[in-house]
């Protein structure tokens, strides 16, 4: 698997940022631009085969660093996301998209159900956008043969004077603008990468011809290019990359050249921002026949209020730290399975439960306050890995915390899942899907009011039906 | 200042013209806590011309304007200040049984409203085991008829377990549990009737209170009626006559002070509002703040303890569910949540236990109901899914039975630290455990219950079992050596010092206990009319 860094938790139906780097780069050339966006976004940083903490990974055509990065993205079941490729990585992002974008259109007509049987299926409409930053192209990219054998020749066997050149590579000779700790870094990356993983993409890579596979995507795009960068600037995006992409943005960076993310990472990071925040945020999928219930008379306006404010998502908060979140996200997953794409937010819930500090007016003599019992119950699962589990062996690890019922593991279990279902049966979309009718009972001064059909099997014509088939034990 | 800031009414009750008394005034008698016990005290005391200062530890709620029909926003109406439970069969706190705001738990209480059985009240004469209440059930039942009367108890006339009983209005419909109820217990050759339900099925109209409407059977009494005083609630009941009579009510009012003259009397009350203190002086005191808080307070301030039976004995009702899952649509959440009763089982013949219990429907809104899924069936993953998508088709049914008093189980003050306001009070700790008798009960229960549930058609059936209620800790009786209060709930160490909740019970009682404790309250307060004020 690729090595990657995950920063940020964001919310469910948020979208992740996944960020690919240039050649000779890695990770860390994002290092500016997370700072910028964790507290917001979840983001992951990866390394491809034969770069940073991949250097000892082989594969290096596109084909293959596409394989990875699919790879790595469906392990970390982001849900929504976006594809951030940076000059090479900005090719197999691409090709990335164009693969996912297929298999959309060949499962479509597969009719998906809605049940928690169907959830894999549902993980492949993850993608949801694109931005490439000065990217190759699909087609070859256009690079002379005298910089190509300048380039081979300056980096990559280990000889002396290496740091100076990888110096020179990244600044081009000062032309760049970039602060002297971020190029002392950037310079050290350089310094990791396989010689056979530079010398693959200048001879092969970047010749590689996927113009007609990629052919034109249809998804929301940005390309970013700065208007100093000779190769891939904006002249050459307009001629190539952009002919790929049916709904694109090209945005020009004044005076940067080809390392944006590291000259420019505060500008990157606000068109990131702005990218992604257009995107929206999943709707938890309230059906319109039950939104018309919460906005009809038979609902009262203090109910319609709350239930308003369910269908918004937690606040985030900072009770529980980032891994703490993603564990508790990954243990909820397994309580209460949802469709992906389309979650309520329950571990967002529960810390946001947490962090009011109100809890249900006791707890377990064998349990400290919530916030600590959560915490250190969030912890020893991290620790034993819990968020990379296979799912069988997730919940082997939470049957296990169940062995000793009076235990203070097992208590805390019995809270969580209590939290759990609280958080998953409150929501209006849950609402939807049993087809209750509680909300509509009206309020003191509404004209509807209470019922009047309480007998078995009796319905009231405006009373909702369940959104989804029983599943009869 | 601070007696002022407190008092800001709002609610069905007509509080406007709400009487104020200053805290240099020696008013005759502070309440702490207005519901089930201090409310009736409150409306007694005034009526009869005495100045009443009610502190109430949380706020006014008008629900016209600020309930919702949601059960995560209404759980402000439940007693939060977290309580610490231990032992073998640890009981729950908050929504399960306690509330705050002015009314009390009495704001989300079920209004289930059975009288006590009389063989109750002397189950230790009877049995051997347990305690005698110190008064007979002919004592209760003139009082348990006034408040019947009063707070406009729906009820069949005449009730099969006791001919003679005469509710003022006719019974509240019965929802689809309550039918399979009905059914059930019908194919099992067991009789049932509708459940005396303090809401009323017909207009009513009350002393000190608009006319109050009937109940609409919008299933959400226990997140707070919202609609136009249908369930007699506190406010609006004892309250608004209270208050009509000239009581004042200060919201807000943490009560965590007791200040006592050279003889050994009460003559100031300390409490904390809006972050501050105010000592509000007066010749007597009522404590009505339940059987937790009544005992904290008791145990904080160490005070009426020479008996050392403070926060003794503590009860809760053997309250074990059966839930399962019908053909046909429920939807359990319609209707009054539980409107159906037998009393054939407060001895039942073949009872390998001492006491009994009574049955009832329960229809459960979904959120209350998925919470016990998960944490009582133990469910989780897709079968948690897929059970609570049936929840239009389930339906369940519970008892209510008698639970013995045993040394191991009791109320402390925990060590640890509250964070209210700063007061520095402890948390209480609370140790409940089953006894034999308590688990016998419960298997007798959940078998009956079963076989009733399958009867009705209901399939997947399954037991959960619970504990409901707050009662004992600090016990009325005779003897000054082994009680806390007497016959009539006055300290025995602190004579201006009053105990009227259901702290006092000796024993538990198989009837739900509100009914009784707006009993034991008017008895209190006029036997404190009679002879407390000497």
């Amino acid at each position: 698997m690729l090595h990657a860094v995950v920063k940020g938790t964001g919310r469910p139906g948020d979208v992740s940022l996944v960020l690919m780097h240039f050649l000779g780069g890695s990770g860390r050339e994002w290092d500016e631009v997370i700072a910028l966006l964790e507290k917001d976004y979840r983001t992951i940083a990866l390394d491809m085969p034969g770069f940073g903490g991949s250097a000892e990974m082989p594969g290096y055509s596109v084909e293959q660093m596409a394989d990875a990065v699919e790879s790595l993205v469906g392990s970390l079941r982001l849900g929504r996301y976006v594809l951030v490729g940076h000059s090479m990585s900005g090719k197999v992002a691409a090709v990335v998209a164009r693969r996912f974008a297929d298999r959309m259109k060949g499962s479509a007509s597969d009719g998906q159900g809605t049940g928690p049987g169907s959830i894999h299926a549902e993980r492949l409409d993850g993608l949801k956008g694109l931005i490439l930053i000065a990217p190759s192209p699909p087609e070859p990219e256009p690079m002379g043969e005298e910089k190509r054998t300048n380039m081979l020749a300056a980096l990559g066997e280990e000889k002396h004077g290496d740091r100076a050149r990888a110096r020179a590579y990244i600044t081009k000779n000062e032309e760049r603008d970039i602060a002297p700790e971020v190029l002392e870094r950037a310079v050290n990356e350089v310094l990791k990468m396989k010689r056979a993983a530079w010398v693959a993409w200048l001879e092969r890579g970047s010749k590689e011809d996927w113009a007609e596979r990629v052919g034109i995507l249809d998804l929301p795009a940005l390309v970013v290019a700065g208007d100093k960068d000779r190769s891939l600037g904006p002249e050459q995006q307009r001629a190539t990359t952009m002919k790929h992409l049916a709904h694109a943005e090209l945005r020009i960076v004044p005076g940067c050249s080809h390392l944006v993310p590291m000259e420019r990472p505060g500008e990157l990071a606000g068109m990131l921002r702005e990218f992604v925040d257009g995107l929206g945020t999943a709707n938890t999928s309230v059906p319109a026949e039950y939104r018309l219930l919460i906005d009809s008379d038979r609902v009262s306006p203090q109910t319609r209020a709350v239930l308003e404010e369910r269908m918004a998502g937690p606040r985030s908060t900072t009770v529980l730290d980032a891994m703490q979140i993603l564990t508790l996200r990954a243990v909820c997953e397994r309580l209460v399975p949802q469709r992906a794409g389309s979650e309520i937010d329950l571990a967002g819930t529960i810390a946001a439960r947490l962090a009011s500090g109100k809890g249900d007016g006791w707890r377990y003599a064998v349990l400290p306050e919530d916030s600590d019992a959560y915490r250190h119950a969030l912890n020893k699962l991290a620790e034993s890995g819990f968020e990379r589990m296979s799912d069988e062996a997730k919940d082997e690890c939470l049957r296990e915390l169940t062995q000793n019922k009076a235990s203070a593991e097992a208590r805390w279990f019995e809270e969580l899942r209590g939290d759990a279902t609280t958080a998953y049966m409150s929501h209006p979309a849950t609402y939807a899907r049993i087809g209750y009718s509680g909300i509509g009972v009206g309020g003191a001064n509404t004209p509807q009011q209470g019922f009047v059909a309480i007998s078995t099997g009796e319905v009231e014509p405006w009373e909702p039906k369940p959104a989804q088939d029983r599943v009869v034990r | 200042m601070g007696a002022k800031a407190c008092a800001r009414p709002g609610g069905p009750v007509n509080a406007s013209k709400m009487k104020s008394f200053r805290t240099t005034d020696v008013v005759d008698v502070v309440v702490v806590g207005t519901g089930a016990g201090g409310a009736p005290v409150m409306a007694t005391l005034a009526e009869a011309g005495l100045s009443v200062v009610a502190l109430e530890a949380g706020r006014w709620w008008d629900p016209a304007a600020e309930f919702a029909a949601d059960e995560v926003r209404m759980s402000e109406l439940y007693w939060l200040d977290e309580r610490i439970s231990a032992g073998e069969t640890p009981t729950a706190f908050g929504g399960n049984n306690s509330g705050t705001g002015v009314g009390g738990s009495m704001l989300h209480w079920g209004a289930y409203a059975p009288r006590a059985d009389e063989r109750d009240l002397k189950l230790r004469t009877d049995s051997g085991v347990g305690f005698d209440f110190p008064l007979s059930y002919a004592d209760l039942v003139p009082l348990y008829e006034e408040v019947e009367r009063f707070m406009g108890v729906s009820g069949p006339t005449p009730y099969p377990w006791d001919p003679a009983r005469r509710y003022p209005l006719g019974p509240i419909a019965l929802n689809a549990p309550a039918e399979a109820m009905q059914r059930g217990f019908e194919a099992l050759g067991i009789a049932t009737a509708p459940a005396p339900i303090a809401a009323v099925s017909a207009r009513y109209t009350q002393p000190g209170y608009a006319e109050r409407q009937p109940c609409v059977g919008c299933g959400f009494c226990h997140q707070g009626c919202v609609f136009n005083g249908a369930k007699g609630s506190m406010d609006v009941t004892w309250l608004p006559r209270a208050l009509t009579a000239g009581a004042e009510i200060r919201a807000n009012s943490f009560v965590h002070g007791i200040e006592l003259d050279g003889r050994g009397q009460v003559e100031a009350v300390i409490y904390r509002c809006n972050g501050q203190d105010v000592r509000q002086r007066c010749k007597a005191v009522f404590l009505c703040a339940g059987a937790v808080e009544t005992p904290r307070l008791l145990l904080h301030t160490g005070l009426a303890n020479s008996s050392g039976q403070v926060g003794r004995n503590f009860m809760a009702h053997v309250a074990t569910q059966v839930w399962g899952t019908f053909e046909p649509e429920m939807r359990m959440n319609k209707g009054f949540p539980a409107s159906l009763i037998t009393e054939e089982m407060m001895r039942p013949q073949d009872a390998d236990f001492v006491g009994g219990y009574l049955v009832q429907p329960l229809g459960v809104v979904p959120v209350t109901f998925a919470r016990q899924v998960a944490r009582g069936r133990g469910l989780w993953g897709e079968e948690l899914v897929n059970y609570l998508d049936q929840y239009n088709h389930i339906g369940g049914i519970g008892m209510n039975g008698d639970c013995l008093p045993y040394d191991e189980n009791f109320l402390e003050l925990s060590g640890e630290i509250d964070p209210r306001d700063g007061i520095g009070m402890q948390k209480p700790l609370i140790h409940f455990s089953y006894g034999e008798n308590e688990s016998r009960m419960s298997v007798h229960g959940a078998k009956l219950m079963t076989a009733a549930w399958k009867a009705a058609g209901a399939t997947d059936v399954w037991t959960f079992e619970r504990s409901a209620h707050t009662i004992g800790t600090c016990r009325m009786g005779v003897d000054p050596g082994s009680n806390v209060v007497d016959a009539f709930g006055r300290s025995h160490d602190v004579p201006n010092l009053w105990i009227s909740d259901n702290s006092t019970f000796p024993a538990a009682l198989a009837a739900n206990p509100a009914l009784t404790i707006m009993a034991l309250a008017l008895r209190s307060a006029r036997q404190f009319l009679a002879t407390g004020r000497a």
